[in-house]
């Protein structure tokens, strides 16, 4: 079925837009939130709040493209399930981006201020290659291990490290430079 | 702890990540998946005799291997990397002469008899070049060379570094010792070792191989493990851009022209200290300028080429779709040939705003190359792909109309608009155990740009033959290959095994193989349903 006929169903709140969310999407929301949780259960306990979020997020919400609307609420079901599961613990991923953006010490969840950053973030995007931000945003949107991006983009590991830690580097450059606090 | 933090309010921003963005994370999936499995890109010009036998009855027509061949003009490989090389005919070559010897003469015992009786077969000193201390031996490379398509160096001179450099045109290595005598041979070929000192793995020894394409070297001397180096492009400090590769116990710069290949190789890895960063400091320490511009020598017979075998896996030679694809491979040829435009292009993916048709051909990399592309296919009645998926092998049986083989022996594939499409598998056989094979089908009135590299036309036998299913195919079994065809009023199949006689497949084995595919669903082409990637 095409987004715009599930994202119908939701409008009418019809439980079948779930059904058929699920056989679009289920595989796709399973990886993207395995790929953060490394945990069956957890993931698929995840997917299943996504759907939940979903249905109570439309209406009124409309998204423009359903597929990543879903993988926003998923990979954010994911993080917050993560920190419940393991506050405190230091990650591979949050170590990596530490360079980039050291912590203030507060205000950390201010929406606002991730929209900004956000904003930010994506005029940056901009400046990259088509390769480099699709290995930047596997890595680190969707979490993919290092290997694992090596794979989906023909690339050596080497060649994918590299490509992270340049682009983390440039990162933290265009952060100083657009004035986003550090 | 506040790195953590700092590293969540990051993690919130990537929430903002706009949709354009996140779309690119998968269209740059499908680009490294769309490549041809056997891609060889490269140089490629019209020929071949035609030999039809018609068939009346049948709704395809006889043909023979022949009948499919590309002629390749020279080696030149336009998207070369490490693991190009190793599939190259003097690397497969080497390989196979490494092999042989590693089994022959076991005990030495003919080894001894030759030190002690002498071994000087007349008019063969060029044996003499590879270690050949056998009739034996020298015929068997003669049989591998031949096969190949190369030739053998007859005469090898040692010359100091300092006239090597003269000979090559100026200075081209800085901050090494280098060994005193190094050798050269006729076609212009050369080899020398030497010693660097790197900042990160301290005193490094490397050889340096010149090999002239078409000609069989076996300085390398070993047969690396290239799948499980990690290779990468990188720039020189003299603006040259080479391929570095990295091993547990070896490593390697390489770059290429279109007559020869330049190399550095070290026989130590990573085990023993290299980094990424001195083998880059190595690499910053050649001047590949110079080496890529040197003369080769003028010698008494004309510069050798490999012959490969390259044939279309698209029909005909006389069909639309392989001229197109003759066409565009000399088109290809011409085209950057300093490669100043694709080194311009980096690692970056040309995109044209408003032609993805352009975007499913990986070899367009500039405008004026889409636009080549687009004069091809309008000459030759052609239309261009638009559309891709992925998809597992229960949406192929789907998108095909039925189970045209056993949908367990499928392992990956993708598909066009147009119902063109690519899997690759295995399936076991009686005789042969699992078999691995590249299933194309290539629909008519659509240009395609993947070739089939089979080596020696010659070394294959072919056959006709009506398959279980009770449609004609042409069975072709080489030595390390076997290929089964089927030319269809809607589309041509070909099926590339990945076993041949020298690995224990018969013509029994090939003929059990095209009876398990059902060519009666392949052959009425209907149009697929593209309802997106399989997940």
């Amino acid at each position: 079925m095409e987004d715009s006929g599930i994202v119908e169903l939701y409008f009418a709140r019809s439980e079948v837009a779930i059904q058929e969310t699920g056989k679009k999407y289920g595989a796709y929301l399973n990886q993207v939130a395995y790929n953060i949780l490394r945990n069956i259960c957890d993931t698929e306990e995840v997917v299943n709040d996504t759907y939940m979020a979903t249905w109570d997020a439309i209406p009124p919400t409309k998204p423009n493209n359903f597929k990543h609307f879903l993988s926003r609420i998923t990979r954010n079901l994911s993080f917050n399930r993560l920190d419940y599961l393991n506050a405190g613990k230091r990650y591979a991923l949050f170590v990596e981006m530490d360079e980039c953006i050291p912590d203030r010490g507060k205000d950390v969840e201010d929406i606002w201020e991730a929209k900004e950053i956000g904003k930010v973030l994506n005029k940056f995007l901009q400046t990259l290659d088509r390769k480099t931000c699709a290995v930047f945003l596997a890595r680190y949107y969707y979490s993919c291990s290092i290997s694992e991006v090596a794979e989906q983009y023909a690339l050596s590991v080497r060649q994918v490290k590299y490509l992270l830690s340049k682009t983390r580097s440039e990162l933290r450059s265009y952060f100083e430079r657009e004035g986003v606090l550090i | 702890m506040s790195e953590l933090m700092g590293y969540m309010r990051l993690n919130e921003a990537f929430q903002y990540v706009d949709d354009e963005f996140l779309d690119i994370v998968e269209q740059e999936k499908r680009k490294k998946k769309k490549k041809p499995m056997w891609r060889i890109a490269g140089t490629v010009a019209a020929c071949i005799c035609i030999l039809l036998l018609p068939v009346g009855v049948m709704a395809a027509r006889w043909f023979g291997l022949w009948d499919l061949l590309l002629q390749k003009e020279d080696s030149d490989i336009a998207y070369f990397t490490v693991s190009d090389f190793f599939l190259s005919p003097e690397s497969l070559a080497l390989r196979e002469w490494e092999i042989f010897l590693a089994e022959y003469d076991a005990d030495r015992s003919i080894f001894s008899n030759a030190m002690e009786e002498g071994f000087a077969p007349e008019g063969r000193e060029d044996w003499l070049l590879y270690g050949v201390y056998s009739y034996e031996m020298g015929e068997k490379l003669d049989e591998i060379v031949k096969r190949s398509g190369l030739v053998l160096n007859n005469t090898m001179d040692t010359i100091t570094f300092e006239e090597l450099q003269n000979r090559v045109g100026g200075s081209f290595i800085i901050d090494a010792d280098i060994e005193d005598y190094c050798q050269v041979y006729e076609y212009g070929s050369f080899i020398f070792k030497g010693n660097a000192e790197l900042d990160n793995s301290g005193k490094v020894a490397f050889e340096f191989h010149c090999i002239v394409k078409g000609t069989f070297d076996d300085t390398l001397s070993f047969w690396l493990d290239y799948k499980s180096m990690d290779e990468w492009r990188y720039e020189t400090a003299c603006g040259e851009s080479v391929w570095l590769a990295l091993g547990a116990s070896h490593a390697m710069i390489l770059t290429e022209t279109s007559d020869r290949y330049l190399m550095v190789v070290v026989p130590d890895g990573r085990e023993m200290g290299i980094t990424e960063d001195s083998l880059q400091e190595l690499a910053d320490m050649i001047d590949f300028g110079i080496l890529k511009d040197m003369q080769l020598p003028e010698t008494s017979g004309s510069t050798p080429v490999s012959t490969v075998s390259i044939i279309s896996v698209h029909g005909y030679t006389d069909s639309p779709e392989s001229q197109a694809l003759l066409e565009w491979q000399e088109f290809l040829t011409q085209y950057d040939a300093d490669h100043a435009i694709s080194n311009a292009l980096g690692n970056n993916v040309f995109v044209a705003e408003g032609r993805d048709d352009w975007s499913q051909y990986s070899s367009v990399y500039s405008y004026e190359m889409g636009e080549k592309l687009d004069e091809i296919a309008q000459k030759y009645g052609l239309k261009l792909h638009t559309a891709v998926n992925f998809i597992d092998s229960d949406e192929l049986m789907y998108r095909v109309g039925g189970d045209f083989v056993d949908r367990e022996s499928i392992s990956w594939s993708y598909m066009y608009e147009d119902g063109y499409f690519q899997a690759e598998g295995d399936m076991e056989l009686s005789g042969c155990g699992r078999t691995d094979f590249q299933f194309t089908r290539s629909v008519k009135g659509t240009f395609n740009d993947v070739m089939l590299n089979i080596r020696q036309v010659e070394d294959y036998t072919d056959w006709q033959y009506i398959t279980a299913c009770g449609e004609p195919v042409l069975l072709a079994l080489g030595s390390y290959k076997a290929l089964i065809f089927g030319d269809f009023e809607e589309c041509f199949i070909s099926v590339n095994v990945l076993l041949g006689s020298e690995d224990g497949m018969t013509k029994e084995d090939l003929q059990e193989l095209a009876d398990k595919i059902d060519f009666s669903i392949l052959k009425d082409v209907q149009v697929p349903d593209m309802r997106g990637d399989s997940d």
